[in-house]
Parts: structure tokens; C-alpha cells; sequence
């Protein structure tokens, strides 16, 4: 028997260390490989991390997009790029490349650790499968410090779930000081779950702790908040669904529902646990039919992650003949999902095209402040410190009725508006990346192509000088 | 070594497909960046004034440039060995006109173009 054990033990080691290999090696690779930082958001984390290596202080100040803004953005993360910076001597931006793909590896072994101590060995070991290969949780593990608010909502789990409210309570004030959006998940989760269950004291026993550091971080950065005209009017005013969300919202409902119809047994706090994460992250997620304010792209991780804890319940309660169908189902997928997220995992937030345009507007004078859309404004604030008329929307916005002027620029259909928009604000020029098809109407006003960079089979990524001439922006007609 | 079951063994393939996939996508070719950008135009001039700039050309290899003021055919240059071409054309009267330079890729076959306008007074 207990050579039958260790035989286990040892097949359990190295089939946990081949999961843990290729899903790190998955993660890590693409980052390896690519000479910058694979999504935008890290370019803007790298920006305020530069400045907390430089200075020696957190920034109440934003100094890169054209006038500046508050810096409002929880400290922990910016801390540690800058730390890990200093500590191997290596630029920030190098060290953002793989911060984060190694924290979701690490997720990895966490996994496995939190699952066998709840539901045993084979359960967990399926678990720790599915979290390194789901490609949601693969794609989401470059940009976001959300990455690190997953691994640590493994330890607040296992706290939470064994009634230790104060550490719990630690943990969560920690994440909040990495991210506010998955601090706010996990606090809704946990409420949610202690509620359903009436523990109505260890709501007060989790929470005391969490709300004294939210007000000791945000009560002196009040004026922060109020420095915007409007700056939630944007999020709430609906886009509708786009179509990729329309796409998938069945395949999610059905991945949520099928785990819930296979799973056995009785529920007890772990499965409720999670039940509720599913079920908040499920909601959020079709938020999204009526306003994009809580992020879907994000929630489909969230979402995601807590998945892998029901499929994993599911599978491992299965019998030979339906896990062999779960085998061919689970090769097969592979290659499907793979598929979904192959096209972009390797890639930059800007194709080759782009950077070359970003490097020619890099050489150009620092009083040229150009209109380009987030993407390209925050590749060209970190890339070349110049300033940029827009940038992300995860700080407060001081004009927002401009800046959304400017993010609907790239989306209009009417050269009026277009006009309209360069003439109010005096844009002098424009950047415009691939993707960006109102690039096809800006020729039809009075302006000069100054700058293109072009890649085989991809549309110009292209800067239009604006010819404002006595402040007015006219059309361009042929005359003789 | 004990033979492993089913649920091991799609667990180990699975992992050794994905990180072969993963190594696969790494080497897919990326095209090469042509770039071209104009400048020292004039945005406007004296009626009499010659169009003088410069076109700037990065990346490629077989090329021709075409100059148009408006719509009308100016001229030709094709070259291989230019990076930086000087361009001179005939004041096109008042009025605003466009300068375009239409540049034909000869080994893809691709045309792109770049253009500045001008104000004659």
C-alpha cells in the first residue's frame, strides 16, 4: 500500500512539475521573445514606475499626456517594478515584461496548493491543468496587476474559507493597494458569500481592516477625484455589446451551467465560495449589454478563473468512460482555443509599422503634441517621453468631454465632426495607427500626409499635419 | 514506471502539445517596414514660387515615384539606390493644391502615396 502511495506521490510530482513548466513556459516565452511589453496597459505601469525610481516618491502627478493629471493608481505595483528595477539593475521596462507572467506562474503552483487542501490530490492536480492552459488566463497574464490580485485571493480563499476574517481582511487590504477593480471583485465576492451563509460579524471582522486603508489612501487624494468636469459620463452612456462579447456570452453561460449540473455532493463553504465568484463575475460580465464601466475583457478572467475550480470538482467526479470523452474534448479544445488567442499572444500592442511611426514622432520637436488613439498615445508616452493628447482611462481625466472628443475621433463617420473636433481643440497633428479607418476621410480636408510606414497586407500607419490656417481647418478641393 | 491513466496521460500530452504550439508561433515570419515621409514643404507660397521638398525613403528595395499636383501627372523617378530625393515642380497658380507623391513598390506591386497641400497666394 505504501509503495502503491509512493508511486503516486512520484507520478503526482513530475506530472505537477511538466503543468507547471509548460504553462510558465507559456506565459514567459512570448514575453521572452518580444523585444517590449506585450499589452498596452504596461506601458502606462512602466511609466509611473520610472518615475518612483527616479524621484525616490510616489507621483501625485501625471506629467506625460498634454497638461498633465492626478495620479491616483494604487502603489504596490508601480513599488515593485521599481524595486525589482533597482534590485537587479535592470530598466523598468524590462522588468515589466515578466513580473507579471511570472506572478501568474507562480498562480499556477498556488492552485495546486489551495485546491489539495480542500477537495485532495487528483482534483487539484486537474485544477492546476486547466488554470495553466486556459487561454483567457494566459492572455490576461501580461498587463494588469489584476494577475496578482488572483494569486493572492488563493490564500484569502483558504482564510476565508476557514473562518480567519482578520487575515483575510489583511490580504484584501493588500490587493486593494495593487488594484482597486479586483480588490472591489473580491470584496463584493466575499460579501456575497458571507452573506448567503449570515455571518453577518465576520462581514465587520473582514472589513474593518480594508476600509481604514481605502480611506487612508483615498481621503487625502479627494481633490484628485474631483478635478474632472464628467469623467464617468463616457462609461455610462451604452456602446452596446461588441461583437466578440455577443459571441461568446453563450459559450460563458454554458461553461458556467455544465460544471453546476455535473458537480456532486453536498455544498459546502469551498463550492460556495466559488459560487459566488462564478456567479458576481457572471453578472458583471453581462453588464456589458448596458454599459462597459466594469471591463468585461477583465471579468472573462475573473470569470474564467473561477471556473477552473468548478471544472475541476466536475471532472475529477467523473467515471472512465465520460473522462475519456473529457480527454478527446480537452485535446481538442486545445487546438480550438488555441486558435482564438494564437493570432495575438506573441504580438505587441502596435504592429512593427506603428513603431516606426512612433519613432519618427519621437524625433520629432517636443512641442509636438499629437492626437493618436490609447494605444499609440501610451506606447509613445513611455517609448519616446514625449507628451501625447490622450492616454488610459485608469486616472481621473480633467476634461472629459475633450477626451471624449478625442477617443471618438477614431470611431466617427463624418468629416464635419472630424473638422469640427481639430478646429476646436487646435490639434496640429495626427497619428493614426492601422486600425484606425477614419484615416480614410481626414484626406478629404486640408492637411499633409507627412509620414507613413507600411508592412505587407497591413493598412499605413500614417501622420497628418493639420493645416490650421488663421485657427480655421477647411476642405481640400481641386481647383486649377 | 507505472503506466499512467487516461486523465494523466491527456494532462501530459496536453502540456507537451501546448508548449510545442507555443514555440511553433514564435517563429511565424514578420513582413518588412517600409517607411517614407516628406519634408521642408511649403504649406503655402508666393504665386511665381517653385514646390521645392524632399521625400524620404526607408526599406525599400525596387521603387518608382510618381509626382502629382492635383490630379495631374508631373513626373517620373525610379531609383534603387536613393534615400533622399529633392523634388522642384512649377508653381500651380493660386489657389490651394495638392502635392502628391505616389510611390510604386516594383517587387510587391504595392502603390502607397504621401501628400502635402499648398496654399498659392
Amino acid at each position: 500500500m505504501s509503495k502503491q502511495k509512493n508511486k503516486w506521490q512520484t507520478r503526482l510530482i513530475l506530472i505537477l512539475m511538466l503543468i507547471f513548466i509548460a504553462g510558465s513556459f507559456i506565459r514567459l516565452y512570448p514575453a521572452a521573445v518580444s523585444d517590449k511589453p506585450l499589452r498596452y496597459d504596461t506601458y502606462y505601469h512602466v511609466r509611473v514606475a520610472e518615475l518612483i525610481k527616479q524621484t525616490g516618491s510616489l507621483p501625485d502627478f501625471d506629467p506625460w499626456p498634454a497638461g498633465g493629471r492626478p495620479h491616483t493608481y494604487p502603489p504596490l505595483y508601480h513599488i515593485s517594478l521599481a524595486l525589482t528595477s533597482i534590485a537587479f539593475n535592470v530598466p523598468v521596462i524590462d522588468v515589466s515584461r515578466f513580473f507579471l507572467p511570472i506572478v501568474a506562474s507562480l498562480t499556477i503552483l498556488a492552485v495546486f496548493w489551495f485546491v489539495r487542501k480542500f477537495r485532495g490530490e487528483k482534483t487539484a492536480l486537474i485544477a492546476t491543468f486547466l488554470l495553466a492552459i486556459s487561454p483567457y488566463l494566459i492572455s490576461s497574464s501580461y498587463e494588469s496587476p489584476q494577475v496578482i490580485g488572483l494569486l493572492l485571493a488563493l490564500p484569502l480563499a483558504y482564510f476565508m474559507i476557514n473562518s480567519k476574517y482578520l487575515y483575510s481582511g489583511i490580504l484584501v487590504s493588500l490587493i486593494f493597494l495593487f488594484n482597486t477593480f479586483i480588490a472591489m471583485f473580491l470584496s463584493a465576492a466575499i460579501l456575497i458569500f458571507l452573506l448567503s451563509e449570515k455571518r453577518f460579524k465576520a462581514v465587520a471582522k473582514t472589513f474593518w481592516l480594508p476600509a481604514i486603508v481605502l480611506a487612508l489612501f483615498f481621503l487625502p487624494r479627494l481633490d484628485a477625484f474631483s478635478c474632472s468636469n464628467f469623467w464617468l459620463g463616457p462609461y455610462f452612456i451604452s456602446k452596446g455589446a461588441d461583437t466578440w462579447v455577443k459571441f461568446v456570452t453563450p459559450a460563458f453561460l454554458a461553461m458556467v451551467l455544465i460544471p453546476i449540473v455535473l458537480i456532486k455532493g453536498k455544498t459546502d463553504r469551498y463550492r460556495r465560495f466559488w459560487y459566488s465568484w462564478v456567479g458576481l463575475s457572471t453578472i458583471l460580465f453581462l453588464t456589458n449589454y448596458i454599459t462597459p464601466i466594469f471591463h468585461p475583457w477583465r471579468q472573462d478572467s475573473i470569470l474564467m478563473f473561477g471556473l477552473v475550480f468548478f471544472f475541476a470538482e466536475a471532472v475529477s467526479g467523473m467515471d472512465k468512460k465520460r473522462l475519456l470523452f473529457f480527454a478527446v474534448f480537452a485535446i481538442a479544445s486545445l487546438f480550438a482555443l488555441n486558435s482564438m488567442y494564437h493570432s495575438w499572444l506573441f504580438d505587441r500592442p502596435l504592429t512593427s509599422n506603428e513603431y516606426s511611426l512612433i519613432s519618427y514622432i519621437g524625433a520629432l520637436p517636443q512641442n509636438i503634441v499629437p492626437l493618436a488613439n490609447h494605444d499609440m498615445c501610451s506606447n509613445l508616452m513611455t517609448l519616446t517621453n514625449k507628451s501625447c493628447l490622450l492616454d488610459t482611462n485608469f486616472e481621473c481625466i480633467p476634461d472629459a468631454k475633450k477626451w471624449y472628443d478625442f477617443e471618438n475621433f477614431f470611431w466617427i463617420r463624418d468629416s464635419e465632426q472630424m473638422r469640427a473636433i481639430l478646429s476646436t481643440y487646435s490639434v496640429s497633428t495626427v497619428a493614426f495607427a492601422g486600425g484606425d479607418w477614419a484615416q480614410s476621410m481626414i484626406v478629404s480636408l486640408d492637411v499633409n500626409k507627412q509620414y507613413s510606414a507600411w508592412l505587407p497586407n497591413t493598412p499605413d500607419a500614417t501622420l497628418y499635419e493639420i493645416n490650421l490656417r488663421q485657427g480655421n481647418l477647411s476642405y481640400y478641393s481641386e481647383q486649377s | 514506471m507505472e503506466k499512467l491513466e487516461l486523465w494523466e496521460l491527456t494532462i501530459v500530452i496536453s502540456c507537451l502539445i501546448m508548449i510545442l504550439i507555443t514555440l511553433t508561433l514564435s517563429t511565424l515570419p514578420k513582413g518588412p517596414v517600409t517607411e517614407a515621409w516628406l519634408s521642408d514643404y511649403p504649406t503655402s507660397l508666393d504665386s511665381g514660387q517653385n514646390v521645392s521638398f524632399k521625400l524620404h525613403l526607408n526599406g525599400w528595395s525596387d521603387y518608382e515615384v510618381i509626382m502629382f499636383v492635383d490630379n495631374e501627372k508631373q513626373a517620373t523617378v525610379r531609383s534603387n539606390d536613393h534615400y533622399v530625393t529633392s523634388f522642384t515642380l512649377p508653381n500651380p497658380g493660386e489657389g490651394m493644391h495638392r502635392i502628391t507623391a505616389k510611390i510604386n513598390d516594383l517587387t510587391s506591386g504595392d502603390s502607397h502615396y504621401l501628400f502635402f497641400t499648398v496654399d498659392v497666394l
